[in-house]
């Protein structure tokens, strides 16, 4: 508001010496009903569909719910929590943990260096780049259902020769899982192409043309040069991918909707099929809403604390552009 | 140094070394899994089912288009309506695609543009409070929160309905907040200036300058974020059970029935693969025609280019 009040009262010192005229004035000072009018609704949205939201979901955690009482909440209590460590559900836990962790090291140590890889292909406009950007771009705009059915049906019948039958499926099979990361993997490559060429576009041209004059090679300038001027960048992905751990449903859902063999599981499938599904374990859908809420709890508890750590540990240690 | 910073950086066929070779193979090899994947699927929607377990790679065998008939027909849902049940076929679905996507995406890219102009150019402490809410919570991961959110919804009265599902997009709390917020930071108030010069308001500055000069930034964020709902089936299918779009038809086909499903089941895999192309096809077509305005330079600063 000060810059607005600054500039208002410059114009009226070179304009109208004398000050505003009523209408002009009039208009000119609405600055605070316009900025409320714009600003109420959002805010509203955000203190409801955030804050009210999530603070709900803390409450829920510890809240113990009564279908026989007529549906009520009846108290506070850790049993919420307590029901993720009784050993019948424990092991299915660890299980997603796994996955999900396996999941995260791809993301980090395969799709972010490729992508990279690929991104700077692109941006330096090598051979049929134009080309290769499109198809890149091509998983991010297809319908993930869409491409599961593509998928699923070009695996279990067009690949059923070389594989020794159909793969995807309900029933367990020790293939499965390599299809399905190999499915990520497709998927995920091409996720945040665009996020590392519109970072490459910014970066100075003179200091990659200065490398190369210097004798720098392809990689040598992508390492000592692109990287350093990108890191921002990549560090906002990859705290991205952390963020997603426990919220990562590796296409799961897609592929089985309920029913995934508990071998692939990984937390952000087990969440959102609590959800989705109260009968899931037996229980009813309201209490199953108290321990989803709790799960995410511990989850959050573990995950936000890291994503920061690390954010911060990067952009200190990372490199320097210069 | 002046002269580089002219150059773009260019095609550099010329000389291919390792870095190129290496990565060139790479994305051929991509390239070819993925457009197998999707020519394959497009040729199968042509097919009977015996014709590809047959021969699954003769492609341009025994081509028609019953499959893509058979979608409109196969492809149902029951929906609740006046104390009963109600069939909904894919028409429906798709109508709801476009309400649930069209008006989701307009409202988020708006709502963004207008927090976004009012935190760049107005300094004040809300301005200041709010684009540090947007940072914290874009990067604080929080987990678990859906079952609430449905809770919430359904107190409210906005679970089940599209307006719901259009009140849940309105918030600025996105990635786009951040590009919207650089590109209005770029833009000179000295218009403002002369507009209230002028006699107009901030309103007039708002509507009549600062949302015409954003609109390309402002059309290429509902592009990206219709492409996004569009595909989304998790948000519908939580949330408006009753209003089932195309996306959220494909996945129960996916997993053979369940739900509102009113389809056959197992559904027929050729006419699955019909229906996944006809819901993306508006998308790819969509795609075709803004290819630049989508893949352009969509950068912290605006658009590129």
């Amino acid at each position: 508001m000060d810059r607005i009040k600054t500039k208002r009262r410059e114009a009226a010192g070179k304009i109208f010496p004398n000050g505003f005229g009523t209408k002009r004035k009039k208009a000119i000072s609405g600055g605070n009903v316009f900025y409320a009018s714009i600003v109420a609704l959002p805010l509203l949205q955000f203190i409801v569909f955030y804050v009210v939201v999530n603070f709900n979901s803390f409450l829920m955690a510890f809240q113990s719910y009564e279908n026989s009482a007529g549906t009520a909440v009846i108290g506070y209590t850790w049993d919420n929590f307590a029901y993720f460590f009784d050993k019948t559900v424990l092991p299915d836990l660890w299980l997603c943990i796994k996955n999900s962790l396996l999941y995260l090291g791809l993301n980090i140590v395969i799709c972010v260096p490729v992508s990279l890889l690929f991104s700077y292909y692109v941006y330096k406009k090598f051979l049929f780049s134009g080309f290769f950007k499109v198809v890149l771009f091509l998983p991010s705009i297809v319908c993930s259902t869409a491409m599961v059915i593509f998928y699923k049906y070009f695996v279990n019948e067009g690949l059923s020769s070389a594989l020794g039958g159909s793969v995807i499926g309900p029933v367990y099979n020790p293939k499965q899982q390599g299809v399905l990361v190999v499915f990520y993997l497709l998927m995920t490559f091409s996720a945040n192409i665009l996020l590392y060429i519109n970072a490459m576009s910014q970066t100075s041209e003179a200091v990659v043309e200065a490398s190369k004059i210097d004798g720098a090679s392809e990689i040598g300038t992508f390492v000592h040069v692109i990287i350093p001027q990108i890191w921002g960048t990549i560090v906002s992905i990859i705290v991205i991918f952390l963020a997603w751990f426990a919220t990562n449903q590796a296409y799961l859902f897609t592929f089985y909707g309920f029913n995934t063999n508990r071998e692939y599981q990984t937390i952000g499938y087990y969440l959102f099929n609590m959800v989705q599904d109260g009968r899931y374990t037996g229980s009813s859908l309201e209490q199953m809403y108290r321990k989803a809420s709790a799960l995410g709890l511990m989850f959050t508890a573990i995950v936000a604390p890291v994503t920061i750590l690390v954010r911060n540990l990067m952009l200190k240690y990372g490199p320097n552009e210069n | 140094m002046t002269e580089f910073k002219k150059k773009s950086p260019r095609k550099s066929h010329k000389r291919f070394g390792v870095y190129e070779i290496v990565v060139l193979c790479l994305l051929v090899l991509y390239s070819a899994a993925v457009l197998a994947l999707i020519l394959w699927g497009f040729s199968a929607s042509f097919r009977t089912y015996a014709s590809i377990t047959k021969n699954p790679w003769k492609v341009f065998d025994n081509l028609k288009i019953d499959n893509y008939i058979a979608v409109f027909e196969d492809f149902k849902t029951l929906k609740e309506h006046a104390g009963g049940f109600k069939t909904v076929y894919f028409e429906e679905m798709f109508l709801n695609s476009l309400l649930y996507a069209g008006g989701g995406a307009f409202l988020q890219s708006i709502c963004t543009a207008a927090i976004a102009y009012c935190t760049a150019k107005y300094d004040n402490k809300c301005s200041t409070i709010i684009h540090y809410v947007v940072i914290i919570t874009l990067s604080l991961p929080i987990v678990g929160n859906l079952a609430s959110m449905l809770t919430v919804t359904k107190k409210l009265k906005l679970y089940d309905t599209i307006i719901g599902s259009w009140i849940m997009k309105f918030g600025f709390n996105n990635i786009y907040y951040m590009i919207f917020y650089a590109f209005f930071r770029k833009i000179s108030w000295e218009y403002a200036e002369s507009a209230f010069l002028d006699g107009g308001s901030h309103y007039t500055v708002f509507f009549r300058i600062m949302l015409p000069l954003a609109v390309p930034v402002i059309s290429t964020i509902f592009l990206l974020n219709f492409i996004q709902y569009w595909n989304d089936f998790e948000t519908p299918y939580m949330f408006l059970p009753n209003h089932t779009t195309s996306a959220v038809m494909l996945y129960m086909s996916i997993i053979g029935g369940g739900g509102t499903w009113a389809g056959p089941s197992p559904v027929d895999i050729t006419t699955q693969l019909a229906a996944a192309f006809m819901v993306f096809l508006p998308i790819f077509v969509l795609f075709l025609v803004f290819k630049n305005k989508i893949m352009g330079n969509l950068s912290e600063g605006g658009i590129k280019g």
